[in-house]
């Protein structure tokens, strides 16, 4: 086939990507608050 | 825990928040030793999140907002005040139970 | 009529008449003898006369009616009568059958002058007579005793020269000790040739109350010339007289007077080895008396005469009064009843009256009147030289003033003592009395002054008190003394005292008593001072020695008082001082009201004061028989105003509520234990800084003995205030103890003394107590030279939690001092956190671990405190409001003034690890605390992501709600900061820079845009992860574009809160240095098929919102590139895209709580 030039785009090609939080951190960190408020019943 | 802080809770002069830590109620007095309690109690747990966020590479608040789950769904007694997910101050009562933050997983 | 001083007899056996003042009984028995004689040879006269007229009768008649005249009663029978003769027999004077007088035959001759017989000579044979010698020693000899007296006015008998002769006369003398005979002869013509011997052999008559020893007499009579002398001696080996015993006692007499008895004179002398009697005894005594007289015309009685009389005794005592070779010398001249006459007394040694002296002499003159009344008066001047107090009064002056070296009246008392004691060693004294004497008894009197003038200087005066009155008199024998005296003492360095007592009585039965008024001036001794005016004083002492002082008055002492001194003490007295048994000081009002004018004492002096003294169960002090000391004194309201000691002492006042003083032990071993009940010291230290010290309760027992003294003693819950002091101190306890040092200035110590100290109660609800009770112990301190030196620990008073210990010094003088405080190690932990030593760390710090040590001065003046100090971290981490995981802090902080806790600048601290979201571990800091807890952070760098993290210098409060700070990133390596964040699944390399502004809260580290960009060399960027492995279209293309992304430009933005959200934007470009990337999916280009561009520049703007954390996950998930579409699609208008493409891009919604 036929060889193709391109011209790389002068334009630098933008790509804009917005990420946000997940879910699942809070489930995973509800065993570690139990323990902490046994471990410091002192502070709650 | 300390007596003067249960007595304040129970007073309604600080209540637990959403965001896991202890507020003062808008509009109580709070006296120079009260003020340095609270503070020391949220140091403590803000130390306590702190370090157990980076065990679990969480964040700080996400630690916090964690235990305030567990803190509204059991620890807030009857007359209690409390600060919602919302930022309002509510007052638990026999006939309006706590509001417990849509974040937290029941 | 010239004294004729002819000493009978060899000087040197001089006997001696006895004392002057009782009649010398040998002159009594020699007018017994020359009158028995008389009467003798006048009645025969009258026999004559009778016999020539009526022979017989008559002759018996007028004899009988001649001696009747003389006096004599007398039985005779005439045997013969001529003319010129006549011869009596049994001629019997006296009773029938104990005849005073028995004659056989008595022969008288006479011769005729005219009408009128004139008798010539006497011849008795044989006459018996008979004597009584009573127990006072006058002889009688009956009724003989009357002969010769003769009726008054006519002329007066004389001896008739007639011739005498007398055979084988026998008398018989009855003394006490038994009879005595006595043989006597005479012949020869009285006035002619005429010699009497009258002898008693030696004889001894044992008895009780009377002896005789081997004694014997003999009287010689001699008469020629118209005169008559007789010669009386007598030796007695030893004779008991009524309890007096003489021994080896001779006497010689001789009496001389003319046949017409116109006068006489007599002169005796006698020698005695001793006597022993109950109120005179003596040895070697001998004495010689002289006496002449002048007769009257009509009777027998001595109308002028005179006498001399001289004892001399190797050792003569009066009532337990000895003199050494004593000599009285008496002389009388008399006309008739009445005489004059004087006596001296002189001797090499007395020993009496409790004195010693040598040369003792008195004299003195005498009249008496024997007619009526007998009245005898007469002064007399004793003189003692050189003379001293005997040993025992001299122990017992000592004894008068007790040895109170510390005492205010010590050098008083002491120097009084020694003066008295010189004095006492050599002084004179001359003592003028007056005698009289009537039948009612004998006094003697004190009129003028009796003096006793010291070597020394010192002179003691005894004079009336009142001209009118006799200053004392001592009557006899009711032995009464009573008086008024003036009492003074004066100079030898002695006090200057004047005793004058207006009434002295003193009878042996009764206790002696006197009352007046005692004046004491310059009694001082360097300093030291007692004076007193008018002092009442009253004496009363019991016939058995128990006695009793009263003083009543004011008194003025000044004196030591240990090391310090009392000023113009005023006493107010009204107090007994009783002995016997022991001694006892008493108030007579319970209390004494005493002012002080000044006091100074411990470094401290007061001007003036003033409180009651009583005395406690019942004495001020006393003594019993076994001197063991009891009493004591309790001050009430004791109140001194003063300053301290030294030309700026502060002013400064003493109080207590209640002080009591208890004596024990025994003098001179004494212990005062003395108890201040809320005893306070207040010291004006400057204006409106008065420093407090109070006591509960504050004991001191002193212990004084042999002249050095020790004091020790407690006290307890003591407070001290000072409002320059950041707290109180209260709870004081301890002991303390005082005693002279080596070179006798006192030593105050105190040990295990302890003490709270509590921060001063905060202004307002607002503030909180600079520091939690602190507990001081172990405080050891010593007092010394005005230099207060202490050490000491301090704990937390909570549990008595060790913290540090103190070594302080204080000069009282000038009020300043220093102390430094030192803690090796005070190690944080469980066991102790920072709000436990003061409320104003808790909520500051909290969680603190690890050893800090700290080394603080602090000094003071009279003005103010200051301190300073370093402070060492040693490893220590911590949790702060803003900063909630700080490790391993190292360092020493050096505070200018550690009570606002602020440092000069450039403290350096290195810190292990800092959290305040994001963890940054190495740093070294360097800053200086300034007023009000701001801190001047001058540099901080740590270390972060094998770059370096620097806070640029700012200004921050501690404790604020949130803190500014601006922070640079330099060199940070790319790989490093992936790594820091754990993300997974990325690789790069490169490295970052930039800073960002973040704004430290209680709650949060919020980064406000801070912007990271790689530096210019750029870096690699690489996504090893599989998380894209499904991804297609332009997400493919980015996950491959990130297999090996090569980018020259790289920035990072962050906003958000480290701990929570963090939105970041990481926007990098440059090539696609990895695989080639199949642009196909992006640009289908119809029949192009894939097409991979390699090292197509790809601009990445990731927005990323998610914890900062969590930002590694989001890299795993990267969804839904269309916006890669547009620009891939070459559309133009680059800003317009920019919006275009954010909002056309749906936010891939994770559901977490930060998308709000």
């Amino acid at each position: 086939c036929i060889p193709v030039q391109i011209q790389a785009p002068d334009e630098p090609i933008e790509i804009n990507l917005n990420v946000n939080i997940r879910q699942e951190v809070i489930v995973r960190l509800e065993r570690d608050a139990e323990e902490l408020l046994q471990q410091n019943e002192d502070l709650f | 825990n300390d007596s003067a802080l249960s007595a304040a809770r129970a007073a309604g002069q600080i209540g637990e928040q959403a965001d896991g830590y202890l507020g003062f109620v808008p509009g109580a007095t709070i006296s120079a030793d009260l003020r340095g309690r609270v503070e020391q109690n949220n140091i403590r747990r803000r130390a306590l999140y702190t370090q157990r966020a980076t065990q679990r590479s969480a964040s700080v608040n996400e630690m916090a907002a964690a235990v305030a789950c567990e803190v509204f769904q059991g620890r807030i007694a009857v007359g209690e005040r409390y600060r919602n997910e919302g930022g309002q101050w509510r007052q638990r009562t026999a006939s309006n139970p706590v509001e417990v933050p849509g974040f937290c997983t029941d | 009529m010239a004294h004729r001083s002819n000493q009978a007899v060899a000087s040197q056996e001089q006997p001696a008449p006895q004392a002057p003042d009782d009649p010398p009984p040998p002159r009594r028995f020699l007018i017994g003898w020359t009158t028995a004689i008389m009467a003798l040879v006048a009645s025969t006269a009258g026999v004559m006369l009778a016999l020539w007229l009526l022979r017989f009768p008559i002759a018996a008649f007028f004899i009988g009616s001649a001696l009747s005249e003389r006096g004599a009663e007398a039985d005779f029978q005439i045997a013969d009568i001529t003319l010129n003769r006549a011869v009596l027999s049994n001629v019997r004077f006296g009773s029938e059958n104990a005849p005073d007088a028995a004659i056989p035959r008595l022969e008288a001759r006479w011769a005729w002058s005219g009408l009128s017989p004139r008798l010539t000579g006497l011849y008795v044979t044989s006459p018996r007579l008979r004597a009584r010698m009573d127990a006072a020693g006058r002889i009688s000899a009956g009724s003989l005793d009357r002969l010769g007296g003769g009726p008054p006015g006519r002329r007066r008998p004389s001896l008739p020269a007639i011739e005498l002769e007398i055979e084988d006369g026998q008398a018989l003398i009855e003394a006490p000790f038994g009879a005595l005979t006595a043989t006597f002869h005479a012949a020869g013509t009285l006035g002619t040739n005429f010699s009497a011997l009258a002898r008693i052999a030696e004889a001894s008559r044992p008895g009780q109350t009377h002896a005789l020893d081997r004694g014997s007499a003999e009287l010689v009579i001699v008469s020629r010339d118209d005169t008559i002398a007789a010669r009386l001696t007598a030796d007695v080996a030893r004779l008991v007289w009524q309890g007096a015993v003489l021994e080896d006692a001779h006497v010689r007499l001789l009496a001389r007077a003319p046949l017409d008895l116109a006068r006489y004179d007599v002169e005796a002398a006698w020698r005695l080895a001793s006597i022993d009697a109950p109120s005179i005894t003596g040895n070697r005594l001998s004495g010689a008396i002289g006496g002449e007289a002048m007769v009257r015309e009509n009777s027998l009685e001595p109308e002028v005469w005179q006498g001399q009389a001289r004892v001399n005794a190797g050792a003569l005592a009066l009532a337990s009064n000895e003199i050494t070779s004593a000599r009285i010398d008496v002389r009388i001249d008399g006309r008739e009843a009445q005489g004059n006459g004087r006596w001296s007394l002189a001797g090499e040694s007395f020993n009496g009256l409790a004195m010693v002296a040598q040369r003792p002499n008195a004299a003195g003159e005498f009249t008496f009147d024997l007619r009526g009344d007998e009245r005898l008066n007469g002064q007399a001047q004793l003189a003692l030289t050189q003379a001293q107090l005997n040993n025992e009064a001299q122990e017992s002056l000592r004894a008068t003033f007790p040895d109170l070296p510390t005492a205010p009246v010590g050098p008083t008392f002491d120097r009084a003592e020694h003066a008295l004691d010189v004095a006492a060693d050599r002084f004179n004294l001359t003592l003028p009395l007056t005698m009289d004497a009537d039948e009612s008894g004998f006094r003697l009197r004190i009129t003028e002054a009796a003096e006793a003038r010291a070597a020394s200087g010192a002179v003691l005066r005894l004079s009336p008190l009142r001209q009118d009155t006799p200053a004392l008199v001592a009557e006899f024998p009711s032995t009464t003394v009573h008086g008024a005296i003036a009492l003074e003492l004066s100079g030898g360095g002695a006090p200057t005292a004047a005793l004058l007592l207006d009434t002295l009585d003193w009878s042996p039965s009764a206790p002696f008593e006197a009352d007046g008024t005692l004046t004491l001036s310059n009694w001082s001794a360097d300093g030291a001072s007692i004076a007193a005016n008018e002092l009442n004083i009253g004496i009363a002492i019991s016939p058995q020695g128990i006695g009793r002082i009263d003083l009543q008055g004011p008194a003025r002492v000044t004196g030591p008082l240990g090391e310090g001194e009392v000023r113009d003490m005023v006493a107010d007295l009204d107090l007994a001082v009783l002995w016997n048994p022991g001694w006892r000081v008493v108030p007579n009002r319970g209390c004494i009201p005493i002012r002080l004018g000044g006091i100074d004492a411990a470094g401290l002096s007061f001007h003036n004061g003033a409180f009651s003294l009583c005395a406690l169960d019942g004495a001020l002090i006393a003594a019993d028989a076994q001197r063991n000391l009891s009493g004591g004194f309790n001050i009430r309201g004791l109140g001194l105003n003063g300053r301290m000691a030294g030309e700026h002492g502060a002013p400064a006042r003493l109080s207590a509520a209640n002080v009591i003083g208890r004596f024990r032990g025994r003098t001179g071993d004494v212990t005062l234990a003395v108890e201040a009940q809320t005893p306070s010291l207040r010291i004006d230290m400057a204006e409106g800084r008065p420093l407090a010290i109070a006591m509960q309760r504050a004991t001191a027992n002193a212990h004084i003995a042999n002249n050095t003294w020790r004091v020790d003693g407690q006290f307890d819950s003591g407070s001290l205030a000072d409002p320059t002091l950041p707290g109180s101190v209260s709870t004081i306890t301890g002991r303390w103890s005082a005693a002279p040092d080596e070179n006798d200035g006192p030593i105050i110590r105190v040990e295990a003394g302890e003490a709270l100290l509590t921060a001063n109660r905060p202004a307002s609800e607002e503030e909180r107590p600079l520091f939690n009770p602190l507990r001081l112990t172990n405080v050891d301190a010593s007092v010394r030279n005005g230099r207060i030196e202490a050490t000491g620990q301090i704990l937390l008073a909570d549990r008595a939690r060790q913290l540090a210990q103190f070594v302080a010094q204080h000069m009282i003088d000038e009020g300043t001092g220093d102390a430094r405080v030192i803690a090796e190690s005070i190690v944080f932990g469980n066991d102790l956190q920072p709000y436990e030593i003061t409320e104003q760390a808790r909520g500051m710090v909290e969680n603190m671990r690890g050893p800090a040590s700290l080394n603080a001065n602090i000094l003071w003046t009279r003005d103010a405190i200051t301190s300073n100090g370093r402070v060492g971290l040693n490893g220590v981490s911590l949790a702060t409001s803003t900063i909630p995981v700080v490790r391993d802090v190292r360092g020493e902080i050096y505070f200018d003034n550690l009570f606002e806790l602020t440092t000069p600048p450039g403290q350096q601290i290195t810190v292990g690890e800092l959290n305040p979201g994001i963890a940054v571990h190495n740093g070294r800091v360097s800053f200086q605390l300034l007023p009000e807890q701001q801190v001047s952070i001058e540099r901080a760098e740590f270390d972060f992501a094998s770059g370096i993290l620097a806070m640029a210098p700012t200004t921050i409060r501690l404790g604020a709600e949130e803190t500014q700070f601006i922070l640079t990133l330099r060199d940070v390596d790319a790989a490093e900061l992936i790594n820091t964040f754990e993300i997974p699944d990325l690789a790069a390399t490169g490295t970052v820079e930039g800073n960002f502004p973040l704004l430290l809260t209680r709650r949060s580290a919020f980064i406000q845009n801070g912007v990271l960009r790689a530096s210019t060399e750029g870096g690699t960027i690489a996504y090893t992860g599989n998380a894209g492995g499904d991804a297609a279209g332009p997400a493919r293309i980015a996950f491959d574009a990130l297999r090996n992304f090569r980018y020259d430009a790289l920035s990072l933005t962050l906003d958000g809160d480290l701990n929570g959200e963090v939105v970041s934007s990481i926007e990098f470009s440059g090539h696609n240095a990895g695989g080639a990337v199949d642009l196909g999916q992006i640009a289908p280009i119809p029949g192009v098929g894939s097409v991979t561009v390699r090292g197509v520049p790809f601009d990445f703007n990731v927005r990323v919102s998610a914890p900062f954390r969590s930002l590694a996950q989001t890299a795993a998930t990267i969804t839904d590139p269309t916006a890669l579409l547009n620009r891939a699609q070459g559309d133009d208008s680059e800003d317009e895209d920019q919006e275009g493409a954010t909002e056309r891009t749906e936010p891939v919604d994770q559901g977490g709580p930060g998308t709000r």
